[in-house]
């Protein structure tokens, strides 16, 4: 079961331990409906907002940051332009100013209003 | 820089900069930081971008420990009020305060530590309601956060094992909460508060025989100094739960059951009467055993 892999970071961060808990719940509950489907779940932000009941957004980061180091999500930077759609980088950090939009062969600014964020699973397959 | 500095340099950046420029200057901003707080700044910027507000309903509660217990109890209630939605528990800490510190003036450092941890909870989670728990000296240095911090204030506080002074001027320091938002819990077989009444200064014996007082609700139970957090008695389910969650008072029956205050105990229990008592057996004792040696 891939949600036995959030048990050491419940162990370890006593304080989200609740929170992370529900991480866990979800995952599990996901696993045992859906089976194998769980490793290519997609979330967003405003749903791990719900799932672990945040309440804030300093929070959020917080269980953000824990499950990214502890290896239980990823985070995709997804660049959207116009004709809708889109180029992935792994960071905020890797995002260029301009970008080229290949189908309509026009550079797109990189600002808030084109880019979003979302979390895959870790898996320890080889890409 | 502790996160909550992230936090406040990262919404700063985000609210004094033009929409276009924003996530280039929050790019700059980023690569200033020590690489440890890299994930928590990309997760505000994730919610950021995401649109998401921080809720109204979320709550925030602060415990604060005592000086035996070191804050062994602080899982229980984190697993059982955290349970609770958009509920936060955040357990504080201080370094060791030793018996002599405990009875000496001298205990600033732990109160001060805890304004400041209180003050860096609050500027995280500006919307959410905040209440606390404290036991034992924590209600001490609750009791001396609340005059001396105006910008500090609680939604509901629950005491127990308390300290505090019986006359302490709750309706002073408290003008902005409802009423029934103070609960002390009594464990009418605790001799701490009382010891620490007639051994000290600046404590009172409320933890015994409550604070009497129109602004609390004094509730009492069979219990030692610390019996509120034992498992089996499920106090945090019972008796917290509902009023972190709706406020809600659960009486206790030991409040028609208990037994009469002996006069003795009430004398020990008053500030002047107690400690005038405590002094004089010491001084006399120190004055037969001299006489004694010489």
């Amino acid at each position: 079961m891939f949600a036995e892999k959030l048990l050491p970071l419940i162990s370890s961060f006593p304080q989200d331990a609740e929170a992370l808990r529900r991480m866990a719940e979800y995952l599990g509950d996901f696993e045992s409906r859906r089976g194998p489907a769980v490793f290519k779940i997609r979330l967003n932000p405003n749903r791990l907002f719900d799932i672990m009941q945040a309440g804030s957004t300093s929070r959020l980061a917080r269980l953000v940051s824990i499950l990214v180091e502890g290896e239980i999500i990823r985070r995709e930077v997804v660049v959207r332009f116009p004709s809708g759609s889109g180029i992935t980088f792994e960071s905020y950090s890797d995002l260029p100013f301009l970008i080229r939009d290949p189908d309509r062969d026009i550079d797109v600014r990189v600002t808030e209003e084109n880019i979003e964020a979302s979390y895959i699973l870790v898996t320890n397959e080889v890409s | 820089m502790k996160s909550v500095d992230v936090f406040r340099i990262f919404n700063s950046t985000w609210d004094n900069s033009y929409p276009d420029k924003r996530l280039s200057q929050l790019q700059s901003l980023r690569q200033t930081l020590d690489s440890e707080h890299h994930e928590f700044f990309d997760g505000m910027l994730d919610a950021k971008l995401a649109g998401i507000q921080d809720l109204a309903t979320a709550t925030v509660v602060i415990l604060i420990h005592g000086i035996q217990t070191d804050g062994a109890w602080q899982k229980i209630v984190e697993k059982e009020i955290g349970s609770l939605p958009h509920t936060n528990v955040i357990g504080l800490g201080y370094e060791c305060v030793s018996p002599l510190q405990l009875a000496s003036p001298i205990r600033r450092a732990p109160i001060e530590k805890i304004k400041q941890d209180i003050r860096d909870a609050r500027a995280r989670e500006p919307a959410a309601r905040f209440m606390v728990i404290a036991h034992s000296f924590g209600s001490y240095i609750l009791s001396r956060i609340l005059p001396s911090a105006t910008d500090i204030s609680f939604e509901r506080i629950i005491l127990c094992g308390c300290i505090i002074p019986t006359n302490y001027p709750w309706g002073h320091y408290t003008r902005q909460m409802a009423p029934k938002s103070i609960l002390n819990d009594v464990g009418t077989r605790d001799f701490y508060p009382v010891m620490a009444t007639f051994t000290s200064f600046g404590y009172g014996s409320s933890g015994r025989k409550g604070f009497q007082n129109p602004h609390i609700k004094d509730r009492y139970f069979d219990y030692g100094h610390s019996d509120f957090f034992v498992p089996e008695k499920k106090h945090v389910e019972t008796y917290w739960k509902p009023f972190i969650k709706q406020g809600e008072i659960i009486e206790s029956k030991w409040d028609q059951e208990k037994p009469k205050t002996g006069i003795t105990l009430l004398m020990l229990c008053h500030p002047y009467i107690g400690r005038t008592l405590f002094y004089a057996i010491i001084i006399s004792l120190a004055i037969v055993l001299t006489l004694y040696f010489l």
